[in-house]
């Protein structure tokens, strides 16, 4: 089986699960657009948003994500994962990289090399796992994984959209060079779609080394 | 001072001077160069001591991130691992030998550190705690009073988890490498609130105080004041928050240390410059030998060349200007050498004859003489003199007097040359040298007259015959003298016997009178006689036959020679007339005569005296002043005095002489003429002679008795005598005989041994007593003569009182 062949089979089995997803509360569901902005009001992009309901979700099937390592960075650099979910390591470079986290909630290590992808690694607990590469300490990567089925991540213009059902959420935010914590946020989602935009603190320079929220 | 001394000297002082102002220089300038050289030194060590520290910095570095990097590490500090931290630690420290290597957390903390069980992290300060964190954080660590130089790493697993701190100790031994590294002492310091404390220092401990005292308390970088002998310089190595200096490295340097480097390099140089300069003496003395030795041989050579060794040979062949002037020298040498022997030529040769002269004569006899003076052959010298050349030369002119000099110069035995010595020595004298084989008289005799036979014959000049009349002399040595002149003036004394005698040939024998041997010493003996007194008068009366009466005396002259005793007249006078020095005789004895005269007049016996004037006398324009003068000076009438005059006196310049007889007549005294009879008078003169008295030589009279022709000459000359009016005295009387001839001759004083031989004056006088004086003696009439004899007359009658009263 081809590399493309592979991709394509995820992606066709991603599209099948967010199509379940969405025709399933279809009749209920609304689109909420967050805007974060620094305190200056600049745009933040590569912010991790997620939104817990107040009432339990049922488990969905596992998710398939894939982090690349392409020009010595990991793309994608922030990543936002249910709990659950398998990701993939590619290696598109020709030099070898060897990913490892020590993070608690997901402590592993992989060599990876040129052009090859390793076994697939399932994120089973929520949490921040920080990625670097031992044989490069500029490449650092984070993956967000979290316990709710409503998350994004802020695209360059610094905003995001979840397809929310009505109900009451705790929206959480958090970013690599925030300087504190941010608080959690009530949300309350009718039918009708609503933007939301929050103010982040973050570090004039790139500290990337923001906790995760507990 | 010699040219050798100018040149050494010369250059010894230009070398002396050029060192003096080098060293003078050098002197000058070590003494800032060792400030500078310090402060030189300390900029460098500084220099290199940052070096070292940054090296430091860059391994500890090196061997943090390895550690911080490496997987198992960071492995051990993700899980907590601290064993494995601590073995890590440990083992990357010792791979650099870090005496430090420490893991903190990211607030510095220290979590584990190698070597230690237990975490003590109390003790630990770090100097700056600023400037440690993050990557690449760097300084100086303290713990427990000890210094490290650390380096801080962070740990990332990915994100920054820890810190590795790692660093040597700056322990005495990293001092000592350090001060061996920049050869200046190093000392640590840390601040202690305003004061500074030393970590670690090379320097002895009395030097301490000094130096941290030097650092201002707010700590200061670069050079610092001298303290005491050390230049210091102070190094920050870390600051505290707030930036005040914490850790200063002192490096400091002993100026005097580096001084006495600089004082040796001088005293090298000054014992190279006297090095130097005994060399450049040396070298200076040497070419100054190389100029002067040739410069003296050359002056040696002059001086030989002007002593005439004109043989010296010069031998200096150099290319230079001393070589020039050597052969210069040879050149000139060699032109004086040639000149010389031309003189020489000259002055030994005669020109006329080109036989040798006097002179070459004279050399070459001596020459022989000195040859043959060891065997005693003997040595035959003949001269020839030309009687006749005289007369040639008057009368057929030079010319051929030359030409008959010429003829004769080639008829003698050495003319052509050959062994035979040959020479004119004057105008027609000609010497000859016999050979070797004349070894007697007699052979002598015969060689003598060989030679008088070929010189005899007439020589034939322009058809004319001309004879020359030779007369040969010959005399030997080393019979007859040792030197060549002395052989000469025998030979020539040979010449005369010859001549005397009538024959051709005569040798010099013992027959043969010398008076004049001793001539040349005498001269300045008599002149000295004269001067010192030596001579003395003795007086011979003379007697008047008619009454026996004494007339008067003759004045003699005596030499009482200090060495040879009495010395004959005869040998003296007849030398003093040819001389000149009688002269002084003739003065002595009219000065002494006219004393002599006075006196005894005033002892009574006022007796005439005559001295005896000569030839040369006459010629002195002064001579009749001088009498006058001796008469005065005496007090004596001028008639007691008598001044007789041989005829020979007459004849060089008879006018003169008889102008200064007319003088002395004048004057008054009485003339004689003495030896009359034996000269070539002329009778017409001495009929004008203004003379009173006539002196029949002893010649005449000696032989009266046996030549009756003699009886008649004699008689003949008292009667002319007595006709010109004159008294006449004859000499030599002797014998009874005699006195009885010529009285009846008519002769009126006669003069001998019959009377008296000549006496002191005191016999004189002695002699006197009992004798009658003649009252006055006879006397021509001649103008003034009246006056004159009117005083004899005064005198006279006086003596007579006198004598009547004795």
């Amino acid at each position: 089986m081809s590399r493309a062949a592979w991709i394509m089979r995820l992606g066709d089995v991603a599209i099948a699960a967010l199509a379940a997803t969405v025709f399933s509360s279809v009749a209920s569901a609304a689109a909420l657009t967050v805007n974060v902005r620094s305190l200056q009001g600049a745009p933040v992009s590569d912010a991790v948003v997620f939104l817990e309901p107040e009432r339990s979700v049922a488990a969905s099937a596992p998710a398939r994500a894939t982090i690349d390592q392409r020009s010595r960075q990991f793309v994608p650099r922030v990543s936002v994962l249910q709990r659950g979910t398998v990701v993939l390591f590619p290696n598109s470079d020709n030099v070898r990289h060897h990913v490892y986290s020590f993070s608690p909630a997901k402590t592993f290590d992989l060599r990876l090399y040129a052009g090859t992808t390793a076994e697939p690694v399932t994120f089973d607990q929520a949490g921040l796992v920080v990625l670097g590469c031992n044989i490069h300490d500029s490449m650092i990567a984070y993956v967000a994984v979290v316990d709710t089925p409503y998350f994004g991540r802020t695209d360059a213009s610094g905003s995001l959209q979840v397809s929310l059902p009505a109900g009451s959420y705790r929206l959480r935010l958090w970013h690599p060079d925030l300087l504190q914590p941010a608080a959690p946020e009530s949300v309350l989602m009718t039918d009708a779609a609503r933007a939301l935009t929050l103010t982040a603190a973050i570090a004039p320079e790139p500290t990337g080394s923001a906790p995760w929220p507990q | 001072m010699t040219l050798r001394a100018r040149i050494t000297v010369t250059f010894v002082l230009l070398l002396a001077l050029a060192l003096a102002v080098t060293l003078g220089i050098v002197s000058a300038a070590n003494g800032q160069n060792a400030e500078r050289e310090v402060g030189r030194e300390l900029d460098v060590g500084a220099s290199v001591f940052r070096r070292i520290l940054d090296s430091n910095r860059r391994q500890l570095e090196q061997a943090a991130n390895v550690l911080a990097q490496d997987f198992g590490f960071r492995t051990a500090i993700a899980t907590g691992d601290i064993e494995t931290i601590r073995s890590a630690l440990e083992n990357h420290g010792q791979r650099i030998g870090a005496g430090l290597v420490v893991l903190t957390d990211l607030d510095g903390r220290p979590i584990t550190e190698a070597n230690a069980t237990s975490i003590d992290s109390a003790a630990m300060t770090m100097a700056d705690a600023s400037e440690l964190p993050g990557a690449g954080g760097a300084g100086i660590a303290l713990r427990h009073g000890r210094a490290y130089q650390v380096v801080s790493v962070t740990v990332r697993s990915p994100l920054p988890i820890a810190r590795v701190l790692m660093g040597f100790e700056l322990d005495q031994p990293v001092l000592n490498e350090v001060e061996g590294i920049l050869g200046l002492d190093i000392t640590l310091a840390v601040r202690n609130g305003s004061a500074w404390q030393a970590l670690g220092t090379t320097l002895t401990e009395s030097l301490l105080p000094a130096v941290l005292g030097a650092l201002p308390p707010s700590g200061s970088a670069g050079r610092l004041e001298q303290v005491g002998d050390l230049a210091v310089h102070a190094t920050e190595l870390t600051r505290q928050t707030g930036g005040q200096v914490a850790v200063v490295a002192i490096l400091s340097r002993s100026v005097s240390e580096v001084r006495a480097a600089f004082d040796r390099l001088t005293q090298v140089l000054w014992v190279t410059a006297v090095i130097g300069l005994l060399v450049t003496a040396l070298a200076g003395y040497l070419l100054a030998r190389g100029i002067t030795r040739p410069l003296s041989m050359l002056t040696e050579a002059v001086d030989r060349i002007r002593r005439g060794e004109y043989k010296v040979a010069v031998a200096i062949e150099r290319g230079d200007e001393v070589g020039v002037l050597a052969r210069g020298l040879r050149q000139m040498r060699e032109e004086v050498d040639d000149r010389d022997a031309a003189i020489r030529r000259l002055a030994f040769e005669d020109t006329l004859t080109g036989l040798r002269n006097r002179t070459g004569f004279v050399a070459a006899v001596d020459q022989q003489l000195a040859q043959s003076a060891a065997t005693s052959i003997p040595l035959y010298v003949a001269l020839i003199n030309l009687r006749r050349f005289r007369t040639i030369n008057e009368c057929l002119g030079y010319a051929v007097g030359d030409q008959v000099l010429r003829h004769v110069a080639q008829r003698l035995p050495g003319a052509a040359g050959g062994a035979t010595i040959a020479a004119r020595l004057t105008a027609d004298q000609f010497a000859v040298m016999a050979d070797s084989d004349v070894i007697d008289r007699e052979q002598a005799m015969v060689w003598a007259q060989a030679l008088l036979a070929r010189l005899s014959r007439a020589v034939n000049i322009e058809g004319q015959k001309i004879d020359i009349a030779p007369v040969v002399g010959i005399a030997a040595a080393p019979d007859d003298a040792t030197d060549a002149t002395e052989l000469l003036r025998c030979a020539d004394m040979a010449v005369d016997l010859a001549r005397r005698r009538g024959v051709g040939v005569a040798a010099y024998g013992p027959e043969i009178p010398q008076p004049g041997r001793d001539q040349l010493s005498l001269l300045g003996e008599l002149q000295r006689a004269v001067r010192e007194n030596e001579l003395r008068i003795a007086l011979q009366p003379k007697l008047d036959f008619a009454s026996g009466a004494v007339a008067g005396a003759e004045v003699l002259l005596r030499w009482q020679h200090p060495v040879r005793g009495a010395v004959s007249p005869a040998q003296f006078i007849p030398f003093a007339e040819q001389t000149g020095v009688v002269r002084h005789l003739t003065q002595w004895a009219l000065v002494n005569a006219t004393r002599l005269a006075a006196q005894m007049q005033s002892d009574g016996f006022a007796v005439p005296l005559s001295v005896n004037i000569s030839a040369a006398d006459l010629a002195d324009p002064r001579l009749d002043s001088k009498v006058a003068q001796a008469l005065a000076d005496a007090g004596i009438p001028p008639d007691a005095l008598t001044l007789e005059v041989t005829e020979s006196g007459f004849i060089d310049n008879p006018r003169e002489a008889l102008a200064m007889l007319e003088a002395l007549r004048a004057v008054g005294v009485r003339l004689s003429i003495d030896d009359f009879g034996t000269g070539y008078s002329s009778l017409s003169y001495l009929a004008h002679m203004p003379v009173d008295e006539l002196k029949i030589d002893q010649s005449f009279v000696r032989r009266l008795h046996e030549d009756p022709a003699l009886v008649a000459v004699v008689g003949s000359a008292i009667d002319m005598g007595h006709r010109l009016g004159l008294s006449v005295v004859a000499e030599g009387v002797e014998t009874a005989a005699h006195a009885e001839k010529l009285r009846a001759l008519g002769c009126d004083i006669g003069q001998g041994y019959l009377f008296a031989k000549p006496m002191p004056p005191d016999a004189f006088i002695e002699w006197l007593r009992g004798r009658d004086i003649l009252r006055k003696p006879t006397r021509r009439a001649a103008p003034g003569a009246a006056a004159t004899a009117a005083a004899a007359s005064a005198e006279s009658a006086q003596h007579l009182e006198r004598h009547a009263l004795g």
